[in-house]
């Protein structure tokens, strides 16, 4: 049995002007011990996605439609009190920017502890001698566990962070960006830590980025999203080296080659993204896109898998050519 | 979980102020006879040296006894002394002999003698020792009294009779805050249902007198008059010691309530500085009294319920009434008149009458915590005043900073609003108008040796006809000599819940503060 | 922690000091002769001798502020020109009436703390609805509205109307209670009273909490709590409410200052036998010792409670500690 398998997921945000379609049909699955990279453009929908699964959505999110397997159970149709239950017991996040993701007033240790009692039914000695353990498996001391967050600095408060995200042995790890909020050489240690720590607990992992580089070093599969929908999936070498969707060859063009021999700064895309209440019809890159014909703006490409694990939404997937970015 | 054990604590706290609200009534079976008096004052010793309000006046007068007791027209009436005889300038009192104090030992003539000796420094009761130059004590039960004159305001003395042996071993007498009050009288201080604003006195089962018919007597203060009234209202209180115009009006409306007016000794004025120049002219003061309007102010300063009055004495009997062809009462076209014939006029045009170059204008001086309701008499006196080419203005000061203002020789103010209390004794209030710098405390700086004459034949007889004709001679004199234009005589309004309580007379000055204890002995409750 | 605590406690003493100096000037200069004060209208010359002597008015200036100092230090706080409760020593008297209004003071204001604090809660919680509506602007008027106002509402609904609270007091005059009815006698004088200020003060600290909580709430370690699979009251109760204490702390302390000047008008209107209607009377007989007594037992009440507070931060914010 596959860990996830998300199909056709809805999640709209009602506002006073009607529905913001963030996330609207989206299809994928992940099996034990995979990582698949979610990317693309701020406000595209891979943080809704993959909140989505535990309902962590904000005031106005709702899951509209689809379905949310985790280890065959669907998510989608669980009470709020139900989820509460799997919540950091089979899914658990490690969010963006550590600074704040602490309570200051609380110990780090407590609020590794907290969770433990609450879903482990642990008693507080446990909890917290688990704590401490959880500390040195990420590398930090486990007298620390007595601390504060103001007395971590960034790398060591995302290394409990991570600590945090693992109390409860969780089958699924979603990385939220966890890495954009650090200088570069913390960043490589964070990522080889996670890496580590999948393989051997043998979890699966979501990780959320706009950063391809990343992708790259720790992904097995890459889900491109644009405008609420994924536009490409396909293993790292199927999205690096194959692209077949303009918007992610275009995406790919945008990082700079520091093995080309030009010292040229890429051209963005240009133009933005669509108006989620009232998308467009047919293609949404469509505005933007430089293959666009007269289908595009009308009928909506179909996601289709074009080579073995290699699925794209494109009316021109799968023919040759391309842009020349 | 928290939030259970949150909503268990304010139903705990809700289910304590239930209890609280229905129960404290658990002292057991309270047949006692409880009545509560609401008293507006603020705190005050219990010294009979340092006490200053009336009502510990009253509270002096249920602990301990004096000589003489008085009807409701102030008539004496036998009391510690059972009879007296006046010779010339002595006055011979005969004691009881079976009067005894709380801590049993009997009161004698040695106990009279301390008191009247000692009393010269007590605050409220120097009053009564004036003009007495020895006392003397044959014996147990007679004291006699040698004095500067004939004394007649002897009849007129509420001194309470202070037990020799307990102030005398004090070392400082003076000084002394006693706790427990040992005293001769109805009722005996109850220190420990006293304090927090409640003082207690339970009645005297040794009293040689008429037993109390109430058990307890308790003054409760009230700081807030609207809550007063409400208490009042609901039975939580019995009487009110003294009400404001608005409370009275209520209360006035509400069944089983009994509200009184009463007069008060004392008056309400407006004086002149006669140091100053202008006002040293009889005519100006005559002018500025015919401008005032006193029916005006008494209603819209005293609420309507004050009195007109044309001289410094109210006591029932003796006020003064001047005759038809000197009375000046409001009568603008006369001030004009007095004025021009006197050669004030107004030269500049300004509204303002001068005479030699100084105008027309006076300073009117009141004090700042009295201002709200004396700016009706303020802005009127402004008015009329104009209209007869006189100006007023207005400060308004601190009642500290005019007391250090307005002082006998001080020649820097020119009008003052305030007033003076007065006692039983009709010729009391007459000695403010004695020579100011030896003896008068009018503050004006008025002197007339023909007055000091007079007023010394008030006090030469004590027959009352012939004190009242030298008591009418003086305010006759002070009529002309107008050192004040008198505003009103004010009252003080009291209430007693008649539907519960019964036994009690309301005197001419209240039911309360009136200088005797009858009503306190008397009052009790209605079958 | 402990040299933060020592500092403040230093600064605090210092402040005190200033205050003393300040406070026994500041009578001197106050408008009218002192010795006319005593004096008042007295008739006899002797007794006005006699207690202008006893203030000690005739010596200079100076030397009677070096007195004022040294009797302070030994906690002689020097006579009243009148008498209350039976004596006429200042400190005596205050002593005597300071519980009374502590203890009234400090009900109050844990009733408005924990009911402003459900309040804001509550209305947080449930932003935008009607209720949240409902409840601040119930909040703002409560805060708005005049004390003796209130006070006068209260008595009248509660005392005339429906006969369940007397209308002021500390206890039922005339009567001796021993033991628990008398503490429930004064508890049931007590609760209008508190419940006056303390329904006042309700309004203040709902407002503040609403907008503490509502900021508060949208901080990330809330959603981190909420992802853990906590329910909302249990993060409310972990995570938010200790957070929303330190600005709560911040109030509590700036509202002691109000509270002090507002409890002069609440115990006149009670007829409560406090510290606030001893400074009223006292006021309105121009008894300068006493006053004099009665600001500097506010000031360093205030300053007392300041520094408390700042050493409760240092429990309640860890952030604080170093």
């Amino acid at each position: 049995m596959k860990l996830l398998e998300v199909k056709d997921l809805r999640t709209y945000f009602k506002t006073t002007k009607g529905y913001v379609k963030a996330v609207d049909g989206v299809t994928f699955s992940l099996d034990h011990g995979e990582c698949l990279g979610l990317v693309g453009e701020s406000g595209c929908g891979k943080t809704t996605t993959a909140l989505s699964i535990t309902r962590l959505l904000p005031k106005g999110g709702e899951v509209m439609g689809g379905k949310i397997f985790l280890e065959g159970t669907d998510y989608a149709t669980l009470t709020e009190k139900e989820i509460e239950d799997h919540r950091w017991e089979d899914v658990s996040i490690i969010f963006q920017g550590a600074m704040n993701a602490f309570n200051p007033v609380k110990k780090v240790g407590w609020q590794i502890a907290e969770a433990i009692i609450r879903h482990k039914g642990a008693t507080k000695q446990e909890a917290w001698k688990r704590a401490g353990e959880l500390f040195e498996l990420v590398g930090i001391p486990a007298e620390r566990v007595t601390q504060y967050p103001h007395e971590f600095s960034g790398g060591m408060k995302q290394r409990a962070m991570i600590a945090m995200a693992l109390a409860c042995d969780p089958k699924l790890i979603i990385g939220d960006e966890p890495t954009t909020a650090l200088d570069v050489m913390i960043q490589a240690q964070i990522l080889e830590l996670l890496e580590e720590l999948r393989k051997k607990l043998n979890m699966g992992m979501i990780l959320i980025t706009h950063d391809l580089s990343i992708l790259g070093e720790t992904c097995d599969k890459i889900a491109v999203m644009y405008a609420g929908k994924i536009v490409e999936m396909g293993t790292v070498d199927h999205i690096f080296n194959h692209p077949v969707h303009p918007y992610t060859k275009s995406l790919i063009a945008c990082f700079p080659n520091i093995e080309s021999e030009e010292r040229k700064i890429p051209e963005g895309i240009p133009g933005y993204p669509p108006n989620l209440i009232d998308p467009p019809e047919g293609c949404r890159f469509c505005p933007r896109c430089g293959l666009a014909e007269g289908r595009c703006s009308s009928e909506e490409p179909e996601f289709l898998e074009i080579e073995p694990g290699h699925f794209a939404a494109c009316h021109f997937a799968g023919k040759e050519g391309g842009t020349d970015v | 979980m928290k939030g259970k054990k949150l909503l268990i604590v304010i139903l705990a706290m809700m289910m304590v102020f239930t209890f609280t609200a229905c129960g404290g009534g658990g002292g057991g079976a309270d047949e006692e006879v409880i009545f509560n008096i609401a008293t507006t004052n603020g705190e005050d010793s219990l010294s009979f040296f340092n006490a200053e309000s009336a009502k510990v006046e009253d509270w002096m007068h249920l602990m301990y006894d004096s000589l003489l007791e008085f009807d409701e027209n102030y008539n004496a009436v036998p009391h510690v002394a059972t009879s007296w005889e006046n010779e010339g300038n002595d006055w011979t009192f005969h004691l009881r002999d079976d009067v005894f104090f709380s801590d049993g030992e009997k009161l004698t003539s040695e106990d009279v003698k301390y008191t009247y000796e000692v009393g010269v420094d007590s605050y409220l009761y120097s009053i009564y020792t004036e003009r007495i130059e020895s006392i003397e004590c044959p014996d147990e039960t007679t004291v006699v009294f040698h004095c500067a004159d004939a004394k007649p305001d002897m009849l007129y003395q509420s001194m309470p009779i202070i037990p020799k042996h307990i102030w005398e071993a004090q070392e400082d007498p003076i000084a002394w805050e006693p706790e427990e009050i040992v005293g001769s009288g109805p009722f005996i201080y109850d220190p420990s249902a006293s304090g927090n604003g409640v003082t207690c006195f339970v009645k005297n089962p040794d009293y040689w007198g008429d037993q109390p018919k109430v058990d307890t007597l308790v003054f409760t203060e009230y700081d807030n008059a609207g809550a007063m009234a409400q208490a009042m209202k609901i039975g939580e209180v019995d009487a009110c010691y003294s009400l404001e115009k608005t409370q009275y009006d209520d209360l006035a409306g509400t069944e089983g309530i009994e509200v009184g007016q009463f007069d008060a000794w004392g008056f309400e004025y407006l004086g002149y500085n006669m140091m100053d120049e202008l006002l040293a002219d009889k005519v100006i003061r005559h002018a500025i009294d015919y401008c005032t309007d006193v029916e005006y102010i008494i209603e819209m300063s005293y609420g309507g319920i004050a009195d007109v009055g044309y001289g410094p004495v109210n006591n029932a009997g003796f006020e003064y009434d001047p005759p038809a062809d000197v009375k000046r009462g409001f009568n603008i076209d006369k001030a004009n008149e007095i004025l021009d014939t006197a050669g004030y006029k107004d030269n500049d045009g300004d509204g303002i009458r001068e005479k030699d170059g100084k105008p027309l204008s006076f300073e009117l001086i009141t004090a700042s915590h009295r201002s709200s309701w004396q700016q009706a008499t303020v802005n009127s006196l402004i008015e009329n005043c104009a209209k007869a080419g006189i100006e007023i203005k207005w400060t308004s000061m601190e009642v500290a900073t005019m007391w250090d203002t307005c002082y006998d020789g001080n020649p820097d103010w020119q009008l003052n609003l305030d007033g003076w209390g007065g006692t039983m004794d009709p010729g009391f209030i007459l000695q403010l108008f004695l020579d100011w710098e030896s003896g008068g405390y009018a503050t004006v700086a008025y002197s007339n040796p023909e007055f000091d004459k007079v007023y010394g034949e008030v006090f030469a007889s004590t027959d009352p006809a012939e004190r009242a004709k030298y008591i009418e001679e003086a305010q006759a004199i002070l009529y002309e000599d107008c050192p004040y234009t008198y505003l009103c005589y004010d009252k003080t309004l009291q209430c007693i819940n008649s539907d519960k309580w019964t036994g009690y007379k309301p005197y001419s000055n209240g039911f309360f503060g009136n200088l005797s204890a009858y009503n306190y002995t008397h009052i009790e409750p209605k079958a | 922690m402990g040299k933060r605590i020592l500092k403040k406690f230093f600064f605090s003493c210092v402040t005190i000091v200033f205050v003393v100096a300040f406070n026994f000037f500041l009578f001197r200069i106050m408008p009218g002769d002192v010795e006319t004060i005593i004096a008042r209208a007295t008739t006899t010359e002797a007794v006005k001798q006699r207690l202008i002597e006893k203030a000690g008015l005739h010596r200079p200036l100076l030397e009677q502020f070096w007195i004022y100092m040294k009797d302070l230090l030994t906690g002689d706080f020097g006579e009243a020109f009148n008498s209350y409760d039976g004596s006429s020593n200042v400190l005596t008297v205050i002593m005597g009436r300071i519980p009374n209004t502590v203890i009234l003071l400090f009900c109050a204001e844990l009733f408005a703390i924990i009911a402003g604090l459900i309040i804001g809660v509550i209305c947080a919680q449930k932003r935008t609805t009607k209720l949240d509506t409902g409840l601040l602007s119930g909040s703002l008027v409560l805060y708005s509205m005049p004390t003796f106002w209130f006070a006068m509402l209260l008595i009248f609904l509660f005392c005339a109307t429906l006969h369940i609270f007397p209308t002021g007091g500390i206890f039922t005059p005339g009567r001796h209670y021993y033991g628990m009815a008398k503490i429930l006698d004064y508890l049931k004088h007590m609760i209008l009273p508190m419940l006056c200020m303390g329904i006042l003060m309700m309004g203040c600290y709902a407002i503040t909490m609403r907008s503490t909580m509502i900021n508060i709430l949208t901080e990330d370690y809330i959603n981190t709590a909420k992802a853990k699979g906590f329910s909302t009251r249990y993060i409310l109760f972990h995570h938010a409410i200790p957070n929303a204490m330190i600005p709560m702390a911040t109030i509590i302390a700036l509202n002691l200052a109000a509270i002090l000047g507002g409890a002069i008008q609440l115990e006149t209107l009670f007829s409560w036998q406090g510290l606030g209607q001893l400074m009223y009377d006292a006021l309105n007989r121009r008894d300068y010792p006493m006053l004099q007594g009665c600001f500097f037992i506010s000031a360093v009440a205030m300053i007392l409670a300041n520094f408390l507070t700042d050493v409760l931060y240092g429990f309640i914010d860890p952030r604080i500690r170093e």
